[in-house]
């Protein structure tokens, strides 16, 4: 028996092996490829998250999703950390909680998120995790990056103001769109969305304009045109079903 | 002392890629400790959120208290990142840049204190911080 985590298989294929953990003293059983976030939430326990998202690859990018395994010193992301026969889990602890908090104010460091002007106030992922964290004011100091915004496109903007480079419109637009007109440029401090080679979003030849990434994006950084502060709130709950239609369709 | 892996783990250091800098007593540690938090800033490769933004703070924080601009608050709060950014980080760079600044601590502590004092008197008044008006 090992409580040793291990990493997650790059093309999963379901399997019916169970496996028996406890997730904050409770006796769970999961399948032996799920993950640690995916049992938890199963069962009804709420790890917050950012980057992941339903539907698509977890990334482990985020690192809200940490938790602490019994035996190990170190902290492991539940998404993408495969369950254990025997794993002991904890999600919540005051030293994990701690780092949550840090981690979000980092995120809102980073950028210039002035929220009471944000066509996303009152519908955004970083904003509510500001929320259930607790997170009322920030210990670390604004970076207040000079940052630009893409409205070229016909229908959306991009405002890098807010972006927290969660990958999510990379991975929706590569993986189910499969137009792959997102990606991160540059790197650290410096990364940024970009729209093809670098180019203006609505000069873009691959973008298709269907929008996914920006129903999917958790903050302001991709909107609709025309919506005023708070009006933008977004559907991030189709891609399962999505995915389950085109199966339907293919079989 | 010998140099091999071992007894380079014992000194709170690692082997990396071999090099190896000498320094006389006149090097400011806390400069020495920007320095490298420095690369791991442009090192970073951006997926995760300590590395790619602790190692950016942490470099503005060692900047203020180098320049004699940051007081015992500053001082706490990159001991903090230190411990979230090296606990959290997704690979091994995220989770080795804190060691530099770690050890200066550790071995140096007095020279940040140094700092630390300067930046607490600029800041109630008695002298200007170093370089800059009042
Ligand atoms: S993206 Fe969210 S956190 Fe950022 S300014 Fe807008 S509402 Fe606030
Ligand atoms: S633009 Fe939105 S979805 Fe894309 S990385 Fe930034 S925050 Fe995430």
């Amino acid at each position: 028996m090992s409580s040793r985590p291990s990493a997650k298989p790059a093309a999963p294929a379901p399997s019916s092996k169970v496996k028996t953990l406890t997730i904050d003293d409770r006796l769970v059983s999961a399948r032996e490829d799920e993950s640690i976030l995916d049992a938890a939430r199963d069962n009804g326990i709420q790890i917050p998250t950012l980057c992941n998202l339903d539907g698509l690859t977890p990334v482990g990018a985020c690192r809200l999703c940490m938790v602490e395994v019994k035996g190990s010193s170190r902290l492991f992301a539940s998404c993408v950390t495969m369950v254990g026969e025997g794993m002991e889990v904890v999600t919540d602890s005051e030293r994990l909680q701690k780092y949550r908090k840090t981690i979000v104010e980092l995120l809102f460091s980073e950028r210039n998120h002035v929220c009471a002007v944000c066509v996303s106030n009152g519908h955004c992922e970083l904003q509510n995790l500001a929320q259930l964290l607790g997170v009322t004011h920030l210990t670390v100091p604004y970076l207040n990056p000079k940052l630009p915004v893409d409205a070229s496109h016909e229908r959306f903007v991009n405002d890098h103001n807010r972006c927290v480079l969660c990958q999510r419109c990379v991975r929706v637009c590569g993986e189910v769109e499969g137009a792959h007109t997102w990606d991160i440029n540059g790197r650290g401090i410096g990364a940024r969305v970009i729209t093809d080679l670098n180019q203006p979003w609505g000069s873009s030849e691959t973008c298709t304009g269907c929008g996914k990434c920006v129903q999917v994006c958790p903050t302001g950084a991709l909107t609709e045109k025309g919506k005023s502060v708070r009006e933008m709130s977004k559907r991030t709950r189709f891609l399962p079903y999505l995915t389950m239609m085109r199966e339907d369709r293919s079989e | 002392m010998p140099c091999d892996y071992e007894s380079l783990a014992k000194l709170g250091s690692i082997m990396g890629s071999g090099g190896m800098i000498v320094m006389d007593e006149t090097s400011s540690m806390v400069d020495v400790a920007k320095f490298f938090m420095e690369f791991c800033m442009d090192e970073s490769c951006g997926k995760c959120v300590p590395c790619r933004v602790g190692t950016a703070q942490m470099h503005e924080l060692l900047r203020q208290i180098s320049a004699g601009e940051a007081t015992a608050r500053e001082l706490a709060l990159l001991e903090h990142l230190c411990e979230v950014v090296k606990s959290t980080s997704l690979c091994g760079l995220g989770q080795s840049a804190p060691n530099p600044v770690a050890s200066t601590l550790h071995y140096f502590r007095e020279e940040y204190e140094a700092k630390i004092a300067a930046g607490e008197a600029a800041a109630a008044g008695h002298t200007p911080p170093a370089g800059g008006a009042a």
